[in-house]
Order: structure tokens, then C-alpha cells, then sequence
């Protein structure tokens, strides 16, 4: 079987939670790219229509639905008219996610002092948000006994990083809960694995990386190869997870972090 | 941007170790297919030749080196033979292992009785082989400032399984080389990676796995799917580490095993 076989995505349906920008538009993009439907759900309507316009004008079938993935009732119904509209979901990348702000060395972040409805806003996106989102994608993937899940979890949920607790916490969280559902779902062959990316260059903070060039540099000397990563170094892995490739990997945790969580001692 | 060009290696030299069946030749099937030179090493000829031959003839750009990897020289010899004939060294997979023998359900397995000959045997080859293969594969790489190390660990090295200590250990211990030798090479744009596979159906242990059908329903008994992995389910993941498509991931151990590790209570079947 050859690679172009293996990740081919012909016929299959996807939605991408947080997909009209960062990490999400790249995994958008790179299972449009091999033959799959997308629907992307994101809150932010004009990064969405743009992005869907742009990729159609590529010629990719991707559809996108205004959506906060920590409004349950509307993230129910946004999977299932994405899943109705195609007949089927294969795939579903559980990617919505803030940055958690004020990271812990500074006052706002310290635990004595930050304020707890910060916390709830971040868990009820990253956390709940993403277990909902796999959670009424699997019900549309167990009648059909097969899918991919994928989750976007954190190296940040996997060692205490100066990031916020809340950020931290609830990608810790995302990465442990592969184990149950994938260890659930195994048996409908619907495949749950996470991605722990490392620093990507991308939107979040409402563009603080761009904003603070210095925080890139402190970024970059934290991974061995010195340097963030751009949204398009995801994309092999995001599809490998999401296609055929994968068919014996599940409950997966699978960092993409230039070899940064290797740097925790001297 | 498809699949055949994120996943491209024309114009790439891999060197897999422990090549001529299983999942070393599963990986020499993907990366040649992809469109790397591939040269694949194994102990024995009798093996390693005929399957050289079928690639050839399928029209892939391969060819074999005898060489045991707890042989330095000649291991050395297999990787100065590929630079030799193809220019460049850009990919290893470091594979070569083997089974620990008993597992620990057998007396022999068992702490007290182990021989530790035996134990010695396993570590030369799937400890000692591994750290000889990342080294030679670095010193080609470096001046290159470019390279994919894979190292082929096993889910044994997770988790305690019922196998051999020395078959786990060894596991274990690559799995650390990989962590150690992703942070060190990094700064030469050399990614180092591991896969640690569950049970796949394979030829390991001289065909035990065929010998003893129920040693395979054990095996399954501990995987959510219920079954085996194939050898070309592992191609995918090779595929990814080897190309540029992994050019940020660096020092992950990944392990592709069906789901086995989440269920440290396996389910009555």
C-alpha cells in the first residue's frame, strides 16, 4: 500500500472544532487536501467565512457553522447537521481552545490571587468543550463502527509549565481522557488519540505572540531546536491520526514539540 | 499539497536495521515505496536476500548487508556501505531486536532462574544494537545537519508485560536513548523519535507466534480491538518520523498498540 493510498481521505466526512485558524485550519486544510469533507465549527464567523471561501476557491469541500463549542446544545446540533448533511462522520479533530491568560508568575495567574471565573471560562472551552464535541461525535461514528477522534491536547498538560493553571489543567485533563474513550470505543473501531503540541506560532491570546516578540524568543529556548514551530509542521501528524494510517494506533498521546518536554532537567 | 509530497523521500538514503521480515521490512517497504534508497541490514542472508530481490524486482531502489548489529565492525560496515553506494545517510530506523525467549509465566523467565547468558544476548542486541545503530546514524547525519532517527521500542518497555525482564528492559532503556539523543541532535536539525508497537503478527521468536495460537489469544485478550496488529499498520507512523512532514516532532515515544496501554485491568473475555 502506498503513502497516497494510506492517507487517502476520498469520501469521508470531518469536522474540525477551532478549525478556522492556527492549528485547526492547518488540520482543516490537510484532510481537505486528501479527499475529506470538512465542516469546520468555530466562534469567530469571519475568520470562518474567510477561510471557508479561500478553501473552496481551492476547490475543497469544506462547509463552516458559527458555533461555541461551550454551548452544548448548539455544538449537538452543529455535528449533526454537519454529519446529516454528508451521511456520515469519520473524522473529528476536538481542537477548540483558549489560552488560559495570565500565566502562573504573574499575580493574576498566582493561585492565591487569580480570579476563579477566568478559570471556569477556559475549562468550559478546553476541557468540557473538547469531551462534549467527542462525545456527540461518537455517537455518530459507534452505527457506523468506524472513526477518528482526535484531541488537542498540551505538553502544557503534560509538565508544570509557567502557563496558567487552567490552561494546564484542563489539557491535562483532554490528554487523559483518550484512555477511557479510546479504551470505549475500540471496539466500534472508532480510534481515539490526542496531539500534545509543543510552542506553534499561532493566534491564541488574541494574537500575543505577535504582539510580544520577546516571548517567542523565551519560547524557542525551551526546545532543543530552538525555534517555534508554524501550523504547517502539524500537519503530518494531524493526518496520520485522522486517516487509514492510523488503524492500530488509539489512546495515543503524541507529543509535537521540537523535543521541548526532554528539557525539563539540566 | 498530498499525501506523496508531505510524505516524499525521493532523492532520500534509509538504513533499516533488522530489515528482511516483520516490521523492518514493512518499514524498507514504505520508505522505498515513498522514494528513499533503502538499504536494509539483517543477521541473516538466507532471509535478507530474497526479500532484497522481491523489492528489486517490484522496482524499488534497495539493497542488503549482512550485519549483526551487536557487531560493531560490521554494523559500521553496513552504514559505511550505504554512504558508499548512495552518497548520504538522511534516515535510520533502528529495529533490529529480538524476543526475550521465555516469558515470565515459563520458569526460565522467572528473576531467580533466569540465565543470565540469555539475558546478556537480548540486551547486546536490542540495547547495545540500537545505541551502536543512533550512533553511527549521527555521525553520518551531522555534518548533513539533517536526519530522522526511528528507534523501535515496544509497549513492553511501558508497561510490565508478561515477558521477559530482559526483552522489557532493553525496551525501556531505547526508549530513554531516544528522549536523550532527540534533545542532544536537535541543534543539528536531527529528529529522533520512538514506536512502541503492541503485539503485532510477526515472525519474532523463530515463528512462536505460529507455533502457539494460544500465546495470540492472550495476546489479543489484552487489546480493546481484540486482535493483533498487522505490519502494515505500522507503516503510516514509520512514514511520518522518516519524511519531513515530522520536522517538529522530536523526542516523542509512540506507541501503536491497539489501545493495550489503556487497560491496565484487561477485560474478561
Amino acid at each position: 500500500m502506498k503513502a497516497n493510498d494510506m492517507f487517502d481521505m476520498t469520501g469521508q466526512a470531518g469536522i474540525v472544532t477551532g478549525g478556522a485558524s492556527g492549528l485547526g485550519l492547518a488540520m482543516t486544510e490537510v484532510i481537505a487536501e486528501h479527499g475529506c469533507a470538512v465542516t469546520i465549527l468555530d466562534r469567530d464567523r469571519g475568520a470562518m467565512a474567510r477561510e471557508v471561501a479561500r478553501l473552496r476557491g481551492l476547490g475543497y469541500a469544506v462547509d463552516g457553522i458559527e458555533v461555541d463549542v461551550a454551548q452544548f446544545d448548539r455544538l449537538e446540533a452543529a455535528i449533526g447537521a454537519a454529519a446529516e448533511k454528508h451521511g456520515r462522520l469519520d473524522v473529528c479533530f476536538a481542537n477548540a481552545g483558549m489560552s488560559g491568560g495570565a500565566g502562573m508568575f504573574t499575580p493574576e495567574g498566582a493561585i492565591e490571587t487569580m480570579p476563579l471565573d477566568r478559570y471556569r471560562d477556559v475549562i468550559a472551552v478546553n476541557q468540557n468543550g473538547a469531551f462534549a464535541t467527542a462525545k456527540f461525535a461518537a455517537r455518530h461514528m459507534i452505527p457506523r463502527q468506524y472513526g477518528r477522534i482526535v484531541l488537542t491536547a498540551s505538553v502544557a498538560g503534560l509538565h508544570a509549565e509557567a502557563t496558567s493553571y487552567s490552561y494546564g489543567m484542563s489539557k491535562a485533563a483532554i490528554a487523559h481522557l483518550v484512555a477511557p474513550l479510546s479504551r470505549q470505543l475500540a471496539p466500534h473501531n472508532v480510534l481515539v488519540n490526542a496531539i500534545a503540541p509543543g510552542p506553534f506560532v499561532t493566534h491564541i491570546g488574541d494574537g500575543y505572540l505577535q504582539k510580544n516578540p520577546a516571548a517567542v524568543e523565551r519560547w524557542a529556548e525551551m526546545v532543543p531546536l530552538h525555534r517555534m514551530a508554524s501550523p504547517e509542521e502539524m500537519k503530518g501528524l494531524a493526518l496520520l491520526l485522522a486517516s487509514p494510517a492510523s488503524s492500530y494506533i488509539t489512546g495515543a498521546v503524541v507529543t509535537i514539540d521540537g523535543g521541548s518536554s526532554q528539557m525539563r532537567l539540566f | 499539497m498530498d499525501a506523496t509530497e508531505m510524505f516524499d523521500l525521493t532523492g532520500q538514503v534509509a538504513l533499516i536495521t533488522g530489515a528482511a521480515s516483520g516490521i523492518g521490512l514493512a518499514y524498507a517497504e514504505i520508505l522505498a515505496e515513498s522514494g528513499a534508497r533503502v538499504m536494509l541490514t539483517s543477521r541473516h542472508a538466507q532471509t535478507l536476500d530474497p526479500q532484497v530481490a522481491r523489492l528489486k524486482a517490484l522496482g524499488l531502489d534497495v539493497a542488503g548487508t549482512v550485519a549483526d548489529v551487536s557487531d560493531d565492525a560490521a554494523l559500521a560496515a553496513a552504514f559505511a556501505a550505504t554512504v558508499a553506494k548512495w552518497g548520504k545517510l538522511d534516515i535510520a530506523v533502528a529495529n533490529a531486536g529480538i524476543s526475550g525467549g521465555h516469558g515470565i509465566t515459563s520458569p526460565e523467565g522467572m528473576i531467580e532462574n533466569l540465565p543470565l547468558e540469555k539475558y546478556l544476548d537480548v540486551i547486546a542486541i536490542n540495547q547495545h544494537g540500537v545505541t551502536a545503530t543512533v550512533q553511527l546514524a549521527a555521525r553520518h547525519m551531522i555534518p548533513n545537519e539533517y536526519g530522522r532517527i526511528v528507534i523501535i521500542s515496544s509497549i513492553a518497555g511501558l508497561a510490565s508485560e508478561l515477558t521477559s525482564y530482559a526483552y522489557s528492559m532493553s525496551k525501556a532503556a531505547i526508549q530513554q536513548l531516544g528522549r536523550m539523543a532527540a534533545r542532544q541532535l536537535a541543534t543539528h536539525n536531527i529528529m529522533v523519535n520512538v514506536i512502541a508497537p503492541g503485539p503485532v503478527y510477526t515472525h519474532i521468536g523463530d515463528g512462536a507466534l505460529d507455533k502457539f495460537p494460544e500465546a495470540v489469544k492472550r495476546f489479543a485478550g489484552i487489546i480493546p480491538q481484540n486482535r493483533l496488529g498487522r505490519t502494515d499498520e505500522l507503516k503510516g507512523i514509520a512514514l511520518l518520523l522518516a519524511s519531513p512532514a515530522a520536522s517538529f516532532i522530536n523526542g516523542a515515544v509512540i506507541p501503536v498498540d491497539g489501545g493495550a496501554l489503556t487497560m491496565r485491568v484487561p477485560p474478561k473475555r
